[in-house]
């Protein structure tokens, strides 16, 4: 199916442009734990105009940009030469690992004083306290 | 003027001793039947007196309960008068004339006198001599500067003839009340100018220096 | 009368009035803050000024000079009044100035805002900004009691507090202490009011300085709904608005009515409202195995019917309490009656009024305007402050106003007036008789229900009967046998004649097992000896809910629109304000569906079409407002029944003024306040 996707939609994987750039010019560095693919120049060409090699990533599934983890970002990014694979990359503690957008799920985020924050109704006006029987 | 409320320290009770209670009877009775609230000022003044020239709580109530007020009323009196003292005061309590006459004739040198001696204003002597207060004119201004202490006016004051003042009054020697100078009542300091002799068709009529 | 020109408007006053009152009588508004029209006349926010011709050269507060005290021209012109002249407006923007500069500008955050007189007026006289550069001064917050909440900052100094203490209340509550800039407006030693009109006070206040507490922070007075309706914690039907927001009462306010309550109402009146959020009754409730269990309006219903059907007609029941409309008495009358039965009472109490004696007979006859216009009062067995605070405030009124001689048999209390005193039982009321002289034009006798609530209350009605006859009391155009209620029901149910018909059982009968089957309509006041059957109809887990085998739950009076009648024999209506909460019922409805339940179908399908049965039935009903005159020959002929009356003296009926009914007891206010009122005078200072 996903190279049936790949005429009619850019983002599930890659489209047909960029499959056949990949086969032709990229050079596979890695995949992450997602199954995302990274790629650069084959063997390491540098571009004539940027003056370094290109390196990208076709997701595996949704492309989701945040889904890139951090040591992969800095590698896609050129902060870094050396792949998270070959490096043994542990993230910081303060580099969350990616989580998918929780937007229209229970799990969504609630402000304070939001009113499905405690999962409870607050008090309203006209609320009254029953009676109840005691024994 | 600051702001007038009860004193920390209350005394836990208050009783009119039977004189008090006698002239307080005695200005009760000059009221109509139902007035007797008309008292509450006399009343409070005579507790006063008898409380160390201070009145406390408890004899608030005393006197409310006397007249059949409520105890609100009578707070009301008592602490918009500035002349119910609500805090202990000094055996001698001073009160020091600032106003313009004694400020020209130089009350000045008297507060300054009193600070130095006695302290802050409202703060008694350890000794529980002198408390001070400067306040406005007490309707001496001839005789000025002049202070109130206790019951007895003392006119025409120095920065010397106060100190001596205080010191009589300290070590419990007899003070004169009146003029420090000598000066009878409030003829001129240079002595008369007019009416030089006594006059009227008795005689007697005249300048109270002239009749001594 | 006097003619003055107000501003080109003549106007012909009498002589005593104030400029002010002229003024209004020209429709001209002044603005005020110390004047109130109930309250005597202090004369010193001075924001009434006005300029005159014929008086002093100067600015006048209006409020404080009379009509008599300006002089015609010279040529005999009257004399002029300007409201709205340059001078006035430069006067009183000056005077809004003086106000202002003391008073924080916290609008955003008072409670007062949206009802404020200052925030109102400064609309006018106000200026934008201001020339104040010094410190402004800062006021302690006193405690005054549990029911008004006080932000001195706020205060402007009208002492119209300290004067409806001493004057309106009679506790002489508040005062100003110290002078000029330090004076401060404290309870003594801010100790909690005594008064039971203390709530008042942050009605008057005309700047949010002093507001009630419970209502603190809660609501907007823009954002409530505003229903007229009649206060049932006391038989005066003291005249309230009720103010919602959505289904929530937030607070109870007074109406004007100046044949009731002029302006004021009780605490109890006022504060409750948290009560009516307590302890609700919404969903009926059925017996099982000696438990209560939720149930369904069919199966109590039906649980009802099967009842109904092993009992005899002449063993069922049904009692009314104090705070229902007569609306629902006479649709349980109804049903009662269908169902074959006699027994029936709304006088838990034991009140030995009944209607065999006439209507005058249970009526506060003088009416409560008329207490203004009585010569002497004597008080028998009943403590007005407690019972009605709002009635004693009208007596202590005519008492201030001066030449009325008050008289009490029955406990010694503090009512705010001075009495002599005759007596603690019966036999005091020939010694008063005696004493009295025959020549008082209007005299009145106060009984109250402690009088009447004793095993002998017949003997010692027909007794005060005899003696308001020989006093004098009970002459042409003159009645002045006045019976004070504390219930607000009992009028009613005594005029719709709710009590034991032929050979019926009366309420202590009933509750002591002379019925099997016993509709219970809000009577929470009265225990049910075990073996009868209950059903409870009312609005809170009180006694009788306790007691009930059946619970249906019904609506408060702000839940439903119901006609009462007042002590006097006013008949007043009161409108829906809210609605009862769950699946709990009106009264009238519930009935209605009850009776189809046990086949006996009454004739109304709507509140309409069973007011217009009351009407058809007791016609009084249909004058709202109104009081029906009652014939005051029924007296006479009580008094001739004669009869020896124990020598007990009278109690009292009303012992904790803040808990005397189920919504009162629901209330935490109320609590509050019954401790505070327990606690005696010197503690609840912080």
């Amino acid at each position: 199916m996903i190279w049936l996707q790949r005429f009619f939609s850019w983002w599930q994987g890659g489209t047909w442009n960029t499959f056949w750039h990949t086969r032709r010019h990229g050079e596979l560095v890695g995949h992450d734990e997602f199954g995302n693919a990274y790629y650069r120049t084959r063997g390491g060409k540098i571009h004539p105009d940027l003056g370094f090699e290109r390196r990208w990533v076709i997701y595996k599934g949704e492309s989701e940009g945040s889904s890139t983890p951090t040591g992969w970002f800095g590698w896609l990014h050129h902060i870094v030469d050396t792949p998270p694979t070959d490096e043994n990359y542990q993230p910081r503690e303060w580099q969350k690992p990616f989580r998918a957008n929780q937007t229209g799920t229970p799990n969504a985020w609630r402000p304070q004083g939001s009113l499905y924050r405690s999962g409870q109704r607050p008090a309203a006006t006209g609320d009254y306290e029953a009676w109840t029987p005691g024994s | 003027m600051s702001a007038r409320r009860l004193a920390d320290d209350q005394p836990s009770s208050f009783e009119m001793t039977p004189e008090t209670r006698a002239r307080l009877d005695r200005i009760i009775s000059k009221y109509p039947e139902g007035r007797q609230a008309s008292a509450v000022i006399s009343a409070l003044w005579l507790a006063q007196k008898q409380n160390d020239y201070w009145l406390p709580r408890a004899a608030i109530e005393k006197v409310a309960d006397t007249l059949g007020m409520p105890y609100i009323r009578v707070l009301e009196v008592a602490t918009f008068y500035t002349m119910f003292n609500l805090e202990p005061v000094g055996k001698y309590f001073i009160q020091m004339c600032g106003t313009t006459p004694c400020m020209l004739s130089g009350s000045d040198g008297i507060k300054a006198l009193l600070e130095r001696r006695i302290g802050a204003q409202r703060k008694v002597t350890d000794d529980g001599m002198f408390s001070w207060l400067e306040v406005e004119c007490l309707g001496a201004c001839c005789n000025a500067p002049m202070v109130q202490i206790n019951d007895d006016y003392y006119e025409d004051l120095t920065v010397e003839n106060f100190t001596t003042l205080l010191d009589n009054l300290a070590a419990g020697r007899p003070v004169e009340t009146g003029s420090q100078t000598g000066r009878v009542a409030s003829e001129p300091t240079g002595g008369l100018t007019a009416l030089t002799s006594l006059y009227g068709a008795d005689g007697k009529s005249g300048p109270q220096s002239l009749k001594k | 009368m006097t003619k003055l020109i107000v501003d080109g408007i003549e106007v012909d006053v009498p002589a005593e009035f104030t400029l002010l009152q002229a003024c209004e009588q020209a429709g001209k508004e002044i603005p005020r803050f110390c004047y109130h029209e109930r309250l005597s006349i202090a004369g010193n926010c001075r924001m009434c000024l006005v300029e005159v011709k014929g008086g002093p050269p100067k600015p006048t507060a209006s409020c404080a000079m009379s009509v008599r005290d300006l002089r015609p021209g010279p040529n005999g012109e009257p004399p002029v009044v300007l409201t709205n002249s340059p001078m006035v407006k430069k006067a009183r923007e000056g005077v809004m100035e003086f106000i202002l500069i003391n008073h924080p500008l916290d609008c955003p955050i008072c409670d007062q805002g949206g009802e404020c007189d200052l925030q109102d007026q400064a609309m006018a006289y106000g200026v934008d900004s201001s020339r104040f550069a010094e410190n402004k001064h800062a006021v302690t917050d006193k405690y005054i009691g549990p029911l008004v909440k006080t932000s001195m900052n706020r205060c402007i100094h009208c002492t119209r507090c300290v004067r409806f203490t001493a004057e309106i209340a009679g506790t002489s509550d508040m005062g100003a202490i110290g002078r000029g800039e330090d004076m401060e407006i404290t309870t003594y030693l801010q100790t909690a009011m005594t008064s039971e009109l203390s709530g008042n006070i942050a009605d008057i206040c005309p700047v949010g300085a002093l507001l009630p507490k419970p209502q603190n922070f809660r609501a907007r007075p823009w954002e409530l709904n505003k229903t007229p309706g009649v206060d049932v914690m006391d038989a005066v039907g003291s005249n309230i608005r009720i103010d919602t927001r959505g289904r929530e009462v937030m607070r109870i306010l007074p109406r004007v009515n100046d044949a009731v309550n002029e302006e004021w109402i009780s605490d109890k009146t006022r504060q409750v409202v948290d009560g009516l959020k307590r302890q609700r009754l919404d969903r009926p409730y059925v017996r099982e195995n000696g438990k209560l269990r939720p149930a369904s309006w069919t199966e109590a219903f039906a649980a009802i019917a099967a009842r109904a059907k092993t009992v005899a007609p002449e063993k069922i029941g049904a009692l009314a309490g104090d705070l229902v409309s007569v609306e629902e008495m006479f649709a349980l009358k109804q049903l009662v009656e269908a169902l074959g039965s006699r027994n029936m009472d709304c006088r838990q109490d034991g009140a030995k009024l009944h209607p065999q004696f006439g209507r005058a007979s249970w009526l506060f006859n003088t009416t409560i305007a008329g207490i203004e216009q009585a010569d002497a009062l004597l008080i028998v067995g009943s403590n007005p402050r407690r019972e009605a605070p709002v009635l004693n405030a009208r007596i202590r009124k005519r008492w201030r106003a001066g030449n009325f001689a008050i008289g009490l048999i029955g406990e010694k209390a503090d009512l705010t007036y001075d009495y002599a005193y005759f007596g603690a039982g019966p036999e005091s009321i020939a010694e008063f008789v005696s004493k009295t002289p025959k020549d008082i034009a209007r005299p009145m006798i106060l009984v109250g229900q402690g009088a009447l609530t004793r095993p002998d209350g017949a003997v010692v009605l027909a007794a005060l009967a005899k003696a308001a006859h020989d006093i004098g009391a009970i002459k042409d155009g003159w009645n002045g046998f006045n019976v004070l209620h504390t219930a607000a029901a009992r009028v009613g149910g005594l005029d719709i004649g709710f009590t034991p018909g032929e050979g019926g059982h009366c309420a202590t009968a009933m509750s002591n097992g002379g019925v099997d089957l016993l509709f219970n309509l809000g009577a929470d006041e009265i225990d049910v000896a075990p073996g009868a059957y209950v059903v409870y109809i009312g609005t809170h887990g009180d006694r009788g809910a306790h007691r009930a085998d059946v619970i249906l739950p019904g609506a408060a009076y702000p839940e439903m629109s119901g006609l009462y009648v007042n002590t006097e024999g006013r008949v007043q209506r009161s409108d829906r304000a809210a609605f009862p909460p769950g699946d709990a019922r009106e009264g009238w409805a519930i009935f209605r569906a009850l009776s189809d339940a046990l086949g006996r179908k009454l004739p109304f399908d709507s509140l309409g079409e069973l007011r217009a049965a009351l009407v058809a039935a007791h016609p009084h009903f249909g004058h709202v407002d109104e009081i029906a005159p009652a014939d005051a020959g029924s007296i006479k002929d009580l008094a001739a029944l004669g009869g020896a009356f124990d020598k007990a003296p009278f109690g009292h009926v009303v012992s904790d003024f803040y808990l005397t009914n189920p919504i009162a007891r629901a209330s935490a206010v109320m609590a509050e306040c019954s401790a505070v009122a327990a606690g005696g005078y010197k503690q609840a200072a912080e």
